[in-house]
């Protein structure tokens, strides 16, 4: 039976380090390859963006089947919703606030292991997302290529959902439930940082 | 009344489709031959491939057989839609490219059970609008039916060859959510090119 947990352990800590992205080295971001790694990067070189997007899985896989996929198809659309006002240059007011209270209280949900009905979560995933997609969108290099950078961002967000996905199935076992809410508390202090500007 | 409102609709997507200009024309690739050159085209393209994989995707979602009229409809059109772009030089609006693969990733993203009438006029815009989208740059007549016709068998297969394999899967329920995750990424992509194709020459001013 141990055995069993073991094993189960174990393969979900490998699923959360094959899905953990990590930055990718490019010496020019131009083109088709630049674009899609300039995509691909933007998402994991922000703190702030990497804790929210993190928190959407973690949230989804806590709480329950349904909210762990649905969450991530509400978050990517509404995402591009907004990247796509940040591209037509449609003014946004308080946009890095947004992403930091995005952690913060994306975090807050998960620590204090809030299960609110699926719709309200996927409006709150929803609301935070925009946020996120019209910093994405405004701050598209110019030169890079404008579709690879999109599949790009889209993949490397849907990455960090599945990283926060496997990090929350832990939420299976007792002490598992412990560590996804140190998890989103963890989040919600990089959500705070950012807000009071500490980092 | 309907009528009324459809024909407007119509008569722009139409315009859309049509839209005589600069092509997103492919050339040989160097080092390889006219038709495995038109053979990869719609692998090389994002834009194509992308919405080659939300139809396959899409048409996954029924067994084979009852897929034989969309299927029909697309490899019908697509020789059409590349004939078209030879004879008058006609190209499509990036625009309707991209819209074709928003629809297709919201009708993923939503699973949803399509009918035929749902699906059929997709697969004809798509097959239209990447026809008219892989015109040739001016080369020889042999050479250009080489390329043509390698991009119309890419388009077939890839997308016959997406359709089945998704349908193999069509029954697992894990499977049904990736496509539905599959579906949202598309929509996402979708949406931020149609903002780039609409965004205003020279761009916004950023903040």
């Amino acid at each position: 039976m141990n055995s069993v947990r073991h094993r189960r352990l174990v393969s979900l800590v490998v699923l959360f380090l094959v899905f953990l992205p990590a930055a990718a080295f490019a010496h020019e971001e131009t083109g088709g390859l630049g674009g899609l790694l300039s995509g691909f990067k933007h998402p994991l070189t922000g703190l702030d963006h990497m804790a929210a997007m993190v928190a959407v899985g973690l949230w989804g896989a806590f709480l329950g089947s349904r909210a762990m996929w649905t969450l991530p198809v509400v978050f990517p659309m509404v995402m591009a919703l907004g990247g796509a006002a940040g591209v037509l240059g449609l003014p946004l007011p308080a946009v890095e606030t947004g992403i930091a209270l995005s952690g913060v209280i994306l975090g807050l949900l998960v620590a204090v292991a809030a299960k609110p009905p699926l719709w309200v979560a996927a409006i709150i995933v929803g609301l935070f997302g925009f946020f996120h997609g019209h910093a994405h969108g405004t701050e598209l290099p110019k030169s890079a290529n404008a579709l690879a950078y999109a599949i790009g961002f889209v993949v490397s967000t849907g990455l960090l959902h599945l990283a926060g996905i496997a990090f929350g199935l832990l939420a299976r076992w007792p002490w598992g439930q412990a560590a996804v809410r140190a998890g989103g508390g963890a989040i919600a202090a990089v959500g705070f940082g950012f807000l009071f500007g500490l980092w | 009344m309907r009528r009324i409102l459809l024909r407007p609709i119509a008569a722009a997507l139409f315009s859309l489709l049509l839209f005589p200009g600069a092509a997103h024309a492919h050339t040989s690739v160097k080092g390889m031959g006219d038709f495995i050159s038109g053979l990869l085209h719609p692998v090389v393209t994002p834009s194509h491939l992308l919405l080659i994989v939300g139809l396959g995707l899409l048409a996954g979602r029924k067994a084979p057989p009852a897929m034989k009229w969309p299927m029909a409809l697309f490899i019908g059109l697509s020789a059409v839609a590349l004939g078209l772009t030879t004879g008058w030089a006609l190209s499509v609006h990036p625009v309707l490219l991209h819209a074709v693969s928003l629809v297709v990733g919201i009708l993923l993203a939503t699973g949803r059970a399509l009918s035929l009438a749902w699906i059929c006029p997709l697969f004809a815009f798509a097959a239209l609008s990447m026809g008219l989208d892989s015109g040739v740059e001016p080369t020889t007549a042999g050479s250009r039916g080489q390329i043509l016709f390698g991009t119309w068998l890419g388009l077939m297969v890839l997308v016959y060859d997406v359709s089945l394999y998704a349908s193999l899967g069509a029954k697992a329920r894990w499977v049904q959510i990736a496509w539905r995750i599959a579906g949202a990424w598309l929509v996402a992509i979708s949406l931020m090119m149609l903002a780039f194709a609409l965004r205003p020459p020279g761009g916004v001013p950023l903040p």
